[in-house]
């Protein structure tokens, strides 16, 4: 995080070079663990936009500026679990034709085996997951961030770690 | 010492370093980004909504309440195929596949299922259930129990006793250590790996059941596949991730020479299980992992003892969202390498409550186009002394639960209570309050809403009676029943702790509401008179940390708290949210737990800090008294050392403070004084 708290309160004041580096030293994060959540370069792409237009919008409304980063990747998990909701509530028929697209750009990724450790994830597991790794955020954070209890979060984080663990033995 | 997190920093630096060769899209680069917020900018168009709660609220107690009629269906038999029955359970493997092609996987959803209500066979009597709820360990031994929710339905832990020996679980080392306990002069017995060398799958130590002189262990394993891949035009493999779940049996009647008598299996992660009588029920979430271009039988129907479920044995729902399953079976200690029932439910549960009598599987089903808040879908089970499960009713209601605490089963009736979460017309939650003391932003834009609600079903899992519409803007924290009182804790920035006379199930009311700041997670009927919650003081003026309350309940309409005491220095303990891990004797005058707080202060970002065990005692002049405040691990900035789950018991005038990886330390509990410590690492 190569950010200073001074940054968030100029942004607050409307200085958006400011913004800018602050952005810099997230979006990264933000993208990668939008992308693992989602399983979807697209959509992950629209979250982090929307996620980024919100906290601009938002930011000046922070009053712990200590929290910034924290607050902009719980923006962004509401918006993946969001978009996951939507997916399973419509219930949609598989189509096979995007999934087989979609797998070929994939090849390009040479970070497949972590897209399928992802996926083998429930969708609360991957919030957690993505959270502690691109978020870098301990289970009480998580726990906070979440609205679920710590020690569930400890739970399932090492669980998921497990699960992830063996299908990235080489 | 070597502890999971290490393991774990190795994989996460691992998946760090992976993910940095994603690219990132060229619109989210910083100076397109910043482009389009500049352009944003110039013509502002920024909604900001106000909290529309009570709006939301009105409409929510206005809108009808969901009543989910139990429809009579020819009740099934296990083994027995109901000849073109309107059971929803499954005709042929085929009707599985074909649901489970066209669901998405891994959802939390839940759908319908149609259970069966028939002869009083089937149903539990009307007579009251044989344990009562919320009772205090001990109950005559001159040992400690697991605290567990209902009397007579045993919970597994890590550590167990029988008033002679404890037996610890390492999870890390994956064995079992069974110590003669005998106060300083405690020594190790034997100790059983678990680990095959023959089989390199991982294994897991989840849990132990201690009855007599057999003990049964459950343990998770999970290994990979690689499979091949069905589509040519892809040149990549495909690796399977398996899970299963075991239950050992031993036979300890030597204790130094443990033998293993049976060992059963079934597909996916262990969730939970319980033990009532001689036999245990042991429940595990299977995802199966299939290929839409090539699914089997073999890859779709989750198995027990390496044959698959049968498809009268699988509940389906009527258009179910997921592709997974929630497996149930039943084992008798005493024939332990067979199954005695086994059950499928397509569902992926959050919440599994067992009484005396019956199974509740509780399952949370989102908000989507047909219903603005979530809802929860319980199903119901029985079972009997001889380990046999049958469907009984499904039912569903507004809102979702907590834990299994949020559910207790009296006089046949099913009690619930719930947090109901309202979505506005935008259905992005974008923002939200954050309820907690350090982490404060105001809402920009909220379309959420939260109430509250209890309910009491009857054996049918209709609705008879409800109270709705509590405690707006809060959620469920604690539940804790007694016959025809209830009480729950709601929490926003107050605990009320509310007082429910459910004395005549289709009329429950609201006796009293005591506000108190910060929150009981745990609630505990210490005697007739005193209920304990144990949660955390959430004050703003510092004094924040685990806090113990006793409440005076002698008069359910004026519930007030007699005593509290906030645990100096902890800002968490597994009690919060492992009810097992708190030690709790009203006779013996003892509440003992964990608590990780703050050491010293380093600078403004960090601090050390530790764990230590302390252990309380009440009485009504005092109120709370610290009796003992043990040190159990203090970190020095690099080393980690969970202690979750040491575990606190009792046998005789000794108290055993068990710390499963590293040590057993020994209290007189006449006056808390050390006397010996056992190691536990070899």
């Amino acid at each position: 995080m190569e950010y200073n708290l001074d940054c968030v309160t100029d942004a607050q004041n409307g200085d958006m070079e400011a913004f800018s580096k602050l952005y810099e030293s997230i979006y990264k994060d933000l993208f990668r663990m939008a992308y693992y959540m989602l399983d979807s370069r697209e959509d992950a792409e629209d979250a982090v936009s929307e996620t980024v237009m919100a906290a601009y919008e938002g930011i000046k409304k922070l009053r712990n500026v200590a929290l910034f980063r924290q607050w902009v990747f719980k923006i962004l998990s509401n918006k993946c679990k969001n978009k996951m909701k939507q997916y399973y509530s419509r219930n949609l028929p598989l189509d096979e034709e995007v999934t087989l697209m979609e797998e070929h750009t994939e090849q390009l990724d040479q970070a497949h085996d972590v897209k399928n450790a992802f996926r083998a994830l429930s969708m609360e597991e991957r919030a957690i997951v993505a959270l502690s790794i691109f978020g870098g955020y301990k289970s009480k954070e998580i726990g906070k961030m979440l609205h679920m209890k710590e020690g569930t979060v400890r739970s399932k984080l090492s669980r998921s770690m497990e699960k992830m663990r063996s299908m990235l033995q080489e | 010492m070597k502890s999971n997190e290490d393991y774990d920093e190795t994989l996460i630096n691992q998946i760090k370093k992976k993910s940095e060769q994603i690219e990132i899209p060229e619109s989210l680069e910083p100076e397109r980004m910043i482009r389009r917020l500049n352009k944003k900018k110039k013509s502002r168009n920024i909604f900001v909504y106000r909290i529309a709660f009570s709006a939301v609220l009105c409409a929510f107690a206005m809108s009808l309440i969901y009543v989910s009629p139990v429809m009579k269906h020819e009740v099934f038999h296990s083994g027995v195929a109901v000849a073109g029955s309107s059971v929803k359970t499954a005709s042929s493997y085929a009707e599985v596949m074909r649901i489970l092609r066209s669901s998405n996987s891994n959802t939390n959803s839940f759908g319908l299922i149609e259970g069966s209500l028939e002869d009083s066979s089937a149903t539990n009597s009307a007579s009251s259930s044989k344990g009562v709820d919320g009772s205090t360990t001990g109950g005559g031994n001159n040992y400690s129990d697991t605290n567990i929710q209902v009397e007579g339905v045993d919970e597994g832990d890590i550590v167990k006793t029988d008033g002679s020996y404890i037996y610890i679980a390492d999870q890390t080392e994956t064995q079992i250590s069974i110590i003669k306990a005998n106060a300083e002069s405690s020594s190790v017995v034997d100790t059983i790996n678990l680990v095959e060398t023959s089989n390199k799958d991982s294994f897991q130590i989840q849990e132990m059941y201690v009855k007599d002189d057999i003990l049964s262990v459950i343990i998770t394993c999970s290994y990979m596949v690689e499979k091949d891949n069905f589509d040519s035009s892809d040149s990549y493999e495909i690796s399977e991730y398996k899970e299963y779940t075991m239950l050992k049996t031993f036979n300890i009647s030597d204790r130094q020479n443990p033998k293993l008598e049976g060992t059963v299996k079934q597909d996916g992660y262990y969730h939970s299980s319980r033990m009532v009588g001689n036999i245990i029920y042991l429940i595990s979430n299977y995802y199966p992992y299939f290929e839409f271009s090539h699914m089997s039988v073999e890859s779709c129907i989750p198995s027990v003892n390496d044959s698959q479920v049968k498809p009268n044995d699988i509940y389906m729902a009527d258009s179910p969202q997921t592709a997974s399953y929630l497996l149930i079976t039943s084992v008798d200690v005493n024939k332990p390498s067979d199954i005695i029932a086994a059950k499928a439910i397509l569902a992926n549960c959050d919440t599994i409550y067992v009484s005396n009598e019956n199974i509740y599987v509780a399952d949370t089903i989102w908000e989507n186009e047909e219903q603005n808040s979530d809802e929860t879908e319980i199903m119901k089970f029985h079972y009997d002394e001889q380990g046999n499960i049958e469907a009984v009713a499904t039912g569903r209601i507004k809102g979702s639960v907590l834990d299994s605490f949020s559910l207790d089963e009296y006089n046949g009736n099913l009690r619930v209570v719930a947090t109901i979460t309202t979505y506005g017309e935008d259905n992005s939650a974008v923002f939200e309050e954050v309820d907690d003391s350090d982490m404060k932003t105001d809402i920009i834009s909220v379309s959420t809403a939260n109430t509250n609600s209890l309910y009491v079903l009857d054996e049918n899992l209709n609705r008879i009676g409800s109270i709705e519409g509590l405690a707006e803007d809060e959620r469920v924290y604690s539940a804790r029943f007694m016959g025809d009182i209830g009480y729950f804790v709601t929490y926003h920035q107050t605990d009320p702790l509310f007082a429910v006379d459910l004395s005549d199930p289709a009329n429950p009311k609201i006796l009293s509401e005591l506000k108190i700041p910060g929150f009981s997670s745990y609630l505990h009927f210490w005697s007739d008179n005193l209920l304990l919650g144990i949660g955390m003081e959430t004050g703003t003026d510092g004094n924040e940390g685990v806090k113990l309350s006793m409440f005076d309940i002698s008069d359910p309409e004026n519930v007030i708290e007699v005593s509290k005491y906030v645990v100096d220095k902890s800002w968490y303990s597994p009690t919060l949210y492992n009810h097992k891990a708190v030690l709790i004797d009203s006779e013996k005058n003892l509440i003992g737990f964990m608590v990780e707080g703050e050491d010293q202060v380093i600078d403004a970002y960090s601090s050390t800090w530790k764990s230590d065990y302390v252990v309380f005692s009440y009485d009504s002049q005092n109120g709370f008294e610290l009796k003992l405040r043990d040190n159990l691990y203090t970190n020095n900035g690099t080393d980690y050392m969970d202690c979750s789950g040491t575990r606190g018991l009792y046998i005789g005038d000794n108290l055993y403070v068990v710390n499963p990886e590293q040590e057993i330390k020994v209290f007189g509990l006449s006056d808390f004084q050390l006397k010996g410590v056992l190691n536990l690492l070899n």
